[in-house]
């Protein structure tokens, strides 16, 4: 097991009132593809972000452990957690018109996280940069790489995500609904991204989605939460050909 | 393929060219800054050639005509002084005494950058004359060369000011807007102590904190150093709400996730959004700085005779007679509020064009 989550407990700060995430626990192997699945505001960030210190500011980690290779991420200090933070895991996020900053290029973002994790001179920098955009699928690489977020359309940025994700070499991604700010056909196209880089790089990939078409292609396991807890989880065959909690009946209802 | 990026900065610099007073005021500080560069050159006199024969003498007269109506190239004459029942100086030209303005002259020796030497200057007269184009002060210097020499001073120290107080006001306040909490509250207590005592009142505190044997280097560090230490907490407290909404932003926590260290996002993912802000900001600021430089220098306590800032050739403008007899003295005024004028239209006209939500209010 290469992530485990063992009774993750998340609360407002300054109130006694429901935890948002608790005692949540599952695990991921290496190379496996989990999806975390459940209706919005069920806590799927929260969980997913909670070990990587990246909670919103006022929430708090009240109890549980967060395993990456045996370490707890929890107790390590602030300043050694960031060397986990983009090396070890990254984060693709939903919507990257937002998460890329709209002042620079998407090469200056992607040079950035090579910088800080490797050093290393500008020039071999922008050749491991294109050599990742190109691994994304992105045929025009240079064009992409000079180009601003805004200037790309959706599906490339994505894309672009995504190498940057990679940049630091991490085991494991934590993508946040990835492939919801993008249309139909192009979620295929970033679903088969992400079967690749498993298979090529052993990749273990945490896919939070309530996109349960998208679970049943591309993930191996599931674990549904709602309301900050966990209903039910297992083979994504199992759960999803017959699911034991209403909760997961009614999701699969509602989305396919 | 659309570029909003250059094309919102091309909106804004067109909208920014069609106003004509903005384009004008830039002309007149490019023109004022470069009088204060090129000092040596364009300014006939150093700063502290002196002639007491010429103690306020009013501004020289140049003629293209002699006595008998001939046209001649551009002379001056020598001036020759009496006084009058009331011993006040006046001034007459003697028509014995002819001096042709000649361009590219031989003048007093100044030192660019304190390499090389040079003597040449844009225009004089022969070292017998002299030629005052805005008239001469107490001890005979010519308020034109010397003007252009305070200017080094005067446009200087709100550059130099507002470069220091700019970096101190944006590191502070992007720490205090991006850690929030108590990093933030600390800070900006720090702040409001600055921001309550009246500008004035520190400036003339700390001014007497620097020690009197200071020379006029040291005197114009000091003073630059003081006007940022009031100047920054303004700006540190704008530029602290900025970061607290934009820490919110979905950019800065992923470059929190791919981990980059909190210096640097504050300093490439933070600051760099306030840049509209911080342009307006400075150019409406600077004034200040040159207002406190001139303040300073008019009570005697900036820089020092003989060097010249604008604030200190005013500071021979405070007696009524001066003024009476020699009104001149008041134009070192006049290109401060010139100056200022200008930094306040261009920093106005920045304002509507880059910040299109002050518009709409
Ligand atoms: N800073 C905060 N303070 C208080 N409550 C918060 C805060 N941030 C999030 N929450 C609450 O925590 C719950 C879980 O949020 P979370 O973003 O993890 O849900 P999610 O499953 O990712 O939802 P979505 O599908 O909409 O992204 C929500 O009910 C939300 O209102
Ligand atoms: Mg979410």
């Amino acid at each position: 097991m290469i992530y485990q989550v063992e009774n993750l407990t998340v609360r407002v700060n300054d109130n006694g009132g429901k935890p948002l995430v608790n005692n949540v626990s599952f695990s991921i192997g290496s190379g496996e593809i989990v999806a975390l699945v459940g209706a919005s505001g069920s806590g799927k960030t929260t969980t997913a972000l909670a070990g990587l210190g990246l909670l919103a500011d006022g929430l708090i980690v009240a109890s549980g452990r967060v395993l990456f290779e045996g370490d707890d991420l929890l107790k390590i200090p602030p300043v050694q957690l960031r060397r986990f933070r983009g090396r070890r895991i990254a984060v693709v996020f939903q919507e990257p018109l937002y998460a890329f900053d709209p002042l620079f290029t998407i090469g200056a973002q992607i040079d950035e996280v090579l910088e800080v994790h490797f050093g290393a001179h500008a020039a071999e920098r922008k050749d491991k940069a294109l050599a990742l955009l190109k691994r994304c699928g992105i045929e025009e690489a240079e064009r992409v790489y000079r180009s601003y977020p805004h200037q790309l359309s959706g599906g490339l940025r994505q894309r672009a995500m995504i190498a940057q994700a990679l940049a630091g070499e991490p085991k494991l991604i934590i993508a946040d609904e990835p492939t919801s700010s993008i249309d139909v056909t192009l979620q295929a196209k970033v679903l088969e991204l992400f079967q690749q880089l498993r298979k090529e790089l052993n990749l273990s990939i945490l896919l939070i989605t309530h996109d349960l078409g998208l679970v049943r292609h591309l993930a191996d396991r599931v674990v549904v939460l709602r309301q900050g807890e966990i209903v039910e989880q297992g083979r994504v065959g199992h759960v999803l050909t017959a699911p034991r909690h209403v909760y997961t009946q009614q999701l699969m209802a509602a989305g396919g | 393929m659309k570029d909003y990026h250059k094309s919102e900065f091309q909106i804004a610099l067109g909208s920014f060219l069609r106003n004509r007073a903005a384009v004008v005021c830039l002309w007149v500080l490019g023109l004022l800054y470069a009088g204060a560069i090129f000092a040596d050159f364009l300014a006939p006199y150093s700063y502290q050639n002196e002639d007491r024969d010429y103690s306020y003498c009013e501004p020289t007269r140049v003629h293209v005509r002699d006595e008998e109506g001939r046209w001649q190239r551009p002379f001056v004459y020598g001036m020759t002084v009496s006084f009058d029942q009331y011993h006040k100086r006046v001034y007459q030209e003697d028509r014995a005494r002819k001096y042709p303005v000649e361009f590219f002259v031989q003048g007093d020796e100044y030192r660019p950058l304190g390499l090389l030497s040079s003597k040449l200057r844009l225009f004089g007269v022969a070292p017998e004359g002299r030629i005052h184009v805005l008239g001469a002060d107490s001890r005979g210097r010519d308020l034109f060369s010397r003007i252009l020499y305070g200017g080094r001073i005067s446009l200087s120290i709100g550059l130099l000011g507002v470069a220091i107080s700019f970096s101190i006001g944006l590191l502070v306040g992007g720490i205090a807007g991006y850690y929030g909490g108590r990093v933030d509250n600390i800070l900006m207590r720090v702040c409001e102590m600055f921001m309550m005592v009246p500008g004035f009142y520190l400036l003339l505190a700390l001014r007497s904190v620097v020690p009197a044997n200071f020379n006029s280097m040291q005197v114009y560090i000091s003073i630059v150093v003081i006007l940022s230490f009031i100047g920054w907490a303004g700006l540190a407290r704008i530029i602290r709400g900025m970061c607290l909404s934009l820490r919110e932003r979905e950019f800065v926590l992923a470059a929190k996730s791919m981990g980059v260290s909190d210096l640097g996002i504050i300093v490439k993912h933070v600051l760099p959004h306030t840049i509209s802000y911080s342009i307006i900001a400075v150019m409406l600021s600077i004034p200040g700085y040159i207002l406190a430089e001139s303040a300073l220098s008019l009570i005697g306590l900036g820089i020092q005779d003989p060097y010249a800032s604008w604030g200190n050739l005013l500071s021979e403008a405070m007696g009524i007679l001066q003024i009476q007899f020699a009104p001149w003295i008041l134009i070192p005024g006049l290109f401060i509020l010139v100056t200022v004028m200008c930094f306040n239209v261009i920093g106005d006209c920045l304002r509507d064009v880059l910040d299109p939500k002050i518009k709409k209010l």
